[in-house]
């Protein structure tokens, strides 16, 4: 496949195995863990996919989520939203900033598999 | 107090303690057979006169029970006779009632606690975030057969790290909810604290009047407060008492009051803030001549700061009052003094004046805008007044029944 994902969280146990997970079904992974650069970096490397924690330090995932869908060239790109806290004021905002899927932690690995695989259309 | 009597002379001429005569007085203690017989001797009263005003009091707490539990059809204007023939049963629905609002207002502080605090807000982030890392790394090494050595060592290490991680944060979040924590968990509200207090103390600071050099901190020290804020309350308001009584003495605050019952003017004759002269009225010991007055502070959302009710006009324990009271009028008229007869509905209605009005709580500077009190005296009317303004205490125990002020259904569907 051969397709890329940027995983923007900070919690490195995490970035660890969702690497892992999705390095083992064919993608390329990179990892960010700052929200004040995350836009910086998700226009530097134009990822196919992106994974976006909710809690970073810095920025917001919903302010990095609004910037990005704000930003020409990078608005198409679709965004999995990660959450520690699954309300459903969470989860509207997260759809209101626009926001491609949406999944509370704690997930499970098969989970992120199918949901990032169902945003790039295979 | 009755007649003027020192409550300590009385407990003294009778055998009992001051502490007890004072709950007694403010109905927190059973009172009955030689005791009351006593009490009523000494005052040159009929006895049935104590047991009444004691009757009057609880009836009026079986009331706000009844409009606190509108589902439940009540026989409302049986309620006389209920706490006449069973007193105790009646004592122990007010009782319940009382303790009912101080759970109700400790269930909202924890409510708020447990949605706005900062620290449990965190812990359950690092709690869902040490979890999620777990969950993926252990079910990579549960699914992955041809999962490399150094990888399963790595995952391995993870979840050990993470799950020691989890039971430190998990024990700090037991510590934190440990019921046992003394703070500021409380059992009631702060304002309510304050109120129960400033009834206890029959709405007088006769120490302070004496002399104001008393330390109103060594005033509340027997005092069990269970909120911080309401200690603090306490002693905000009588060091303002006591400040006031050192500019202007009891004793020429009553040489003004002879000349002229309008508080503004008692204020322009004496040099103080006419607010000033309100609290000092109605917070004076009762004594010979004195007339007794009630008094509401509310801010501009209209919530009740500091309330001393009297006969005649009674306040709500808890939550808005009524709309149609000089008190909010004056505050959509700033700076203007309001006075305006009033007549409360209820059992038994008289004709009360209020003096309104509505002053900055402090001297603005450029560009702020003034934040406003109202303030609101009320006293018994010496005379018949023309065209009262029929008010109510708030809306659930009011019987008018096409009031436009109305905002809450009232429970009383056929009036008193």
């Amino acid at each position: 496949m051969g397709k890329s994902v940027l995983l923007i969280e900070d919690e490195p146990n995490i970035i660890e195995a969702i690497s892992y997970i999705l390095s083992k079904d064919g993608w390329r992974v990179a990892s960010h863990s700052n929200g004040a650069t995350a836009l910086d970096e998700i226009s530097r490397r134009a990822p196919d996919v992106v994974i976006l924690d909710v809690m970073l330090p810095g920025k917001t995932g919903f302010e990095v989520l609004r910037d990005l869908r704000n930003e020409d060239g990078l608005a198409h790109i679709p965004v999995l939203m990660l959450t520690a806290r699954g309300q459903t004021k969470d989860r509207e905002l997260a759809e209101k900033v626009g926001a491609t899927h949406f999944m509370t932690k704690p997930f499970s690995n098969s989970e992120v598999l199918d949901k990032v695989r169902a945003m790039v259309g295979g | 107090m009755l007649l003027g009597t020192r409550q300590s002379a009385l407990a003294k001429q009778i055998g009992i303690s001051p502490a007890y005569l004072n709950l007694i007085e403010h109905d927190r203690r059973r009172i009955g057979g030689k005791l009351l017989l006593d009490i009523a001797e000494r005052l040159e009263i009929d006895p049935n006169v104590l047991r009444e005003g004691a009757e009057a009091a609880l009836v009026s707490e079986l009331h706000h029970a009844e409009a606190d539990a509108s589902d439940v059809a009540v026989e409302h204007e049986r309620a006389d006779e209920f706490a006449g023939r069973f007193p105790g049963w009646a004592q122990l629905v007010s009782a319940q009632h009382r303790e009912i609002g101080s759970l109700r207002s400790a269930v909202e502080t924890l409510n708020d606690r447990l949605s706005h605090d900062p620290f449990l807000a965190d812990a359950i982030h690092e709690i869902l975030s040490t979890v999620t890392a777990i969950q993926s790394s252990a079910s990579i090494l549960v699914e992955a057969d041809d999962i490399e050595k150094e990888w399963r060592d790595r995952f391995q290490r993870n979840i050990f790290e993470d799950s020691s991680r989890l039971s430190e944060t998990s024990q700090l979040l037991v510590g934190y909810l440990d019921p046992g924590r003394e703070d500021e968990f409380a059992p009631s509200s702060a304002e309510e604290e304050l109120d129960r207090f400033l009834k206890s103390r029959n709405y007088s600071f006769s120490e302070l009047d004496e002399n104001p050099a008393t330390e109103p901190a060594a005033v509340v020290e027997n005092e069990t407060f269970h909120t911080p804020s309401a200690k603090q309350a306490a002693i905000k308001f009588m060091t303002q008492y006591r400040e006031s009584v050192a500019r202007l003495s009891e004793s020429q605050l009553f040489a003004f009051e002879a000349q002229t019952e309008d508080p503004s003017e008692i204020a322009r004759m004496a040099g103080v803030p006419v607010t000033e002269v309100m609290m000092r009225l109605a917070f004076r010991a009762p004594g010979q001549g004195r007339a007794e007055f009630g008094y509401v502070v509310a801010d501009a959302s209209g919530a009740l700061l500091l309330k001393r009710p009297i006969t005649g006009f009674a306040m709500p324990s808890l939550g808005q009052a009524c709309p149609l009271w000089p008190l909010f009028k004056s505050l959509s008229r700033p700076l203007v003094p309001i006075r305006e007869p009033v007549i409360q509905i209820g059992r038994d209605s008289v004709s009360m004046a209020c003096f309104a009005i509505a002053l900055p709580v402090e001297t603005c500077g450029y560009g702020e805008e003034p934040r406003y009190h109202a303030h609101m005296l009320v006293k018994a009317a010496d005379t018949d007044q023309a065209d009262p303004q029929s008010v109510g205490v708030n809306c659930r125990i009011c019987s008018v029944a096409d009031c436009q002020a109305r905002r809450e259904a009232s429970i009383l569907s056929d009036g008193f």
